[in-house]
């Protein structure tokens, strides 16, 4: 008995907890929400036509709301086959015009209907008037409801798609940020920047210009990396520029062991390409071909009809290198190319012969 | 007369670069070059030099594998690190009082560390080094950490000792003998490969022949001219160097 009594408010307690925790599924709030519109108006019209009965005024209004309530989602995804934008084509119009003559055909026959189910059941008879004008007066009042229907499908869409570009555009300035930490920690890790002096202090000893010229291509790679630039876009031009002094770098560092090319067509230069979308490509094309113990890294970089590919080849282990095809690296230049140009770019990586592997990146040349 | 240096870097320039300095020295000559870590190993266990210039980098190895297979081989050339940036290791370095030579460095940088191979070469006993080195890998992330039990062979069978119970272990030619609650294992194996296994803190070298566990040193008995005597749980007596006394642990130091 006393266990009861005790056990008992907790399991209450419980229950009114989880009740909470759920939601309410959406659509018993639209039910609701149009029930209640119903009963408003319903009032109201009680209220103002005080001679008859008052069921009369709840039956005129409630056999309206309710097939507005079900005709409404209708609309919706008709409106998202044919949908409204800020400047409508003549079809869209047409269309729309057709779909109000059947909204209000529907909704005045079905309201009818209703109604003198409604009237019949109470022992009365509903007179709806003549036929062609009870139509018309209906189509009224349906043209408003329509546009207004049609209004909120556009603002609906309209903030939808604000929010999603609103999004991306975070999403690109954070992988921009990212890219450029990446490019900080890449370019001026500690590991490269005191080998590169250590090879420079060698070099000196054996060919004075040669240093020199490394010590200015040291520079320029430092100067690159303070860059306080957070352009998403650069020209092309400064990205080879920078590729050239990184690939000579390397080559100084691992002389007799790797040998680079960079082929670009000529008119170029200019084109905005994604900031430091190489880098990791050559990265891992010296990583790969270095393991080898040598080898030749290959740039690529040509126009084809509205789009620049550029291809990276190295000729180390290949394919059989499991990281390769799942790389970090790898993995944020597509990503970084995904969100730049959905659906218009391309990234494969492919064997070569006797060995390697080409990465090759493609994406529409932007104006 | 002159002392034998392997140098091992995969960047070309680096090794050049000491090529060229060890070059002017009289008394040093570059026998072998090699650039990752099979070369490493193979070129030393094949030369034996004296000195090894090695690379903590060699590309996405490290230079410490090439310790642990030197050790592996039986091989202890005298080891200058060389880094260009390796926060744990430097860290680790300054520890164990190790030498190394951080890129780029200049002449004087690597004269001071020659003279240093110089004195080291000349000392008749240098498993104090080789001790620091053996701690140096022990604190380094990465590295096999030590094992619990230890597989011993013998004529008969192979049984397992347990590493906690092991209470010393010392040198004796071709063998160790494991001191286990007052039993004695004979074992084929050098004293340097067979501790490799076991926690560096807990078993500490005290001599060039003899490891002791740190809970089995009863007493610390100061002798002349700074030396000292380490008194062990079960009397033994062992004497202990001014050179091992600063690998005490810091906490046993102090207190001396």
């Amino acid at each position: 008995m006393t266990t009861d009594a005790t056990a008992s408010p907790q399991l209450a307690m419980n229950e009114r907890a989880s009740a909470a925790a759920r939601p309410v599924p959406p659509w018993i709030v639209y039910v609701a929400c149009w029930l209640l519109v119903g009963l408003y108006q319903g009032l109201n019209a009680s209220i103002g036509e005080s001679d008859v009965a008052t069921w009369k005024p709840f039956v005129w209004e409630m056999s309206s709301v309710l097939i507005v309530m079900l005709l409404v989602p209708l609309v919706f995804r008709f409106e998202r086959r044919f949908p409204i934008d800020s400047r409508p084509r003549t079809r869209v119009v047409i269309v729309h015009v057709a779909g109000l003559l059947v909204f209000s055909a529907v909704h005045t026959t079905v309201m009818l209907l209703l109604r003198e189910l409604a009237y019949a059941a109470m022992g009365e008879s509903y007179d709806f008037g003549t036929v062609p004008v009870r139509y018309f007066y209906e189509l009224q009042k349906d043209v408003i409801l329509y546009a207004v229907i049609l209004t909120v499908c556009f603002a609906m869409r309209e903030f939808r798609v604000r929010r999603a570009s609103e999004l991306r555009a975070s999403q690109l300035a954070a992988e921009a940020s990212e890219a450029r930490l990446r490019q900080l920690t890449a370019q001026i890790e500690p590991h490269f920047l005191f080998n590169s002096l250590n090879a420079i202090s060698n070099r000196m000893h054996e060919d004075v210009d040669a240093a020199d010229r490394m010590i200015s291509q040291l520079g320029d790679l430092l100067r690159a990396a303070y860059e306080s630039d957070s352009a998403v876009l650069v020209p092309l031009s400064r990205e080879l520029a920078w590729l050239h002094n990184y690939l000579a770098m390397m080559a100084e560092r691992f002389r007799g062991q790797l040998e680079y090319d960079i082929d670009v067509d000529a008119n170029v230069d200019a084109v905005p390409v994604p900031r430091l979308l190489i880098q990791p490509l050559v990265e891992n094309a010296l990583k790969h071909g270095l393991a080898a113990r040598g080898g030749r890294v290959s740039v690529v970089v040509r126009r084809k009809n509205g789009d620049l590919e550029c291809a990276v080849s190295d000729d180390g282990a290949g394919l059989a290198d499991s990281e390769l095809g799942s790389g970090t690296g790898l993995a944020n230049v597509k990503r970084r190319l995904e969100l730049l140009f959905p659906a218009r770019h391309a990234l494969t990586v492919a064997p070569r012969t006797p060995s390697g592997v080409t990465v090759t990146v493609r994406f529409p040349i932007g104006e | 007369m002159s002392y034998s240096v392997v140098l091992v870097d995969d960047e070309p320039p680096a090794r050049a670069k000491l090529q060229r300095w060890l070059g002017e020295l009289v008394d040093f000559r570059v026998v072998a070059e090699a650039g990752d870590v099979a070369e490493a190993i193979a070129a030393v266990s094949a030369v034996r030099p004296d000195v090894l210039y090695l690379d903590i980098q060699l590309g996405t190895n490290s230079g410490f594998d090439v310790v642990e297979g030197l050790r592996d081989a039986e091989v202890s050339p005298l080891i200058v690190f060389t880094t260009a940036y390796s926060e744990y290791a430097v860290r680790a370095f300054d520890v164990q009082a190790l030498d190394y030579l951080l890129k780029p460095f200049d002449r004087d940088r690597f004269l001071t560390s020659i003279e240093r191979v110089r004195a080291a070469l000349v000392e008749p006993d240098r498993s104090d080094v080789e001790e620091r080195v053996r701690r140096l890998l022990a604190q380094l992330p990465g590295r096999a950490s030590a094992v619990q039990q230890i597989l011993v062979r013998d004529a008969e069978r192979a049984y397992f000792l347990s590493a906690r119970d092991i209470d010393r272990i010392a040198a004796a030619g071709n063998y160790v003998e494991v001191h286990v609650a007052g039993k004695v294992h004979l074992i084929r194996e050098s004293l340097t490969s067979f501790i490799a296994r076991l926690d560096a803190a807990e078993f500490l070298r005290v001599h060039r022949s003899h490891v002791v566990r740190l809970g089995f040193i009863a007493e610390l008995r100061p002798m002349f001219h700074g030396d000292y005597e380490l008194v062990l749980r079960d009397g033994q007596k062992l004497p202990l160097s001014r050179r091992y006394k600063a690998l005490l642990p810091e906490a046993i130091r102090e207190r001396l």
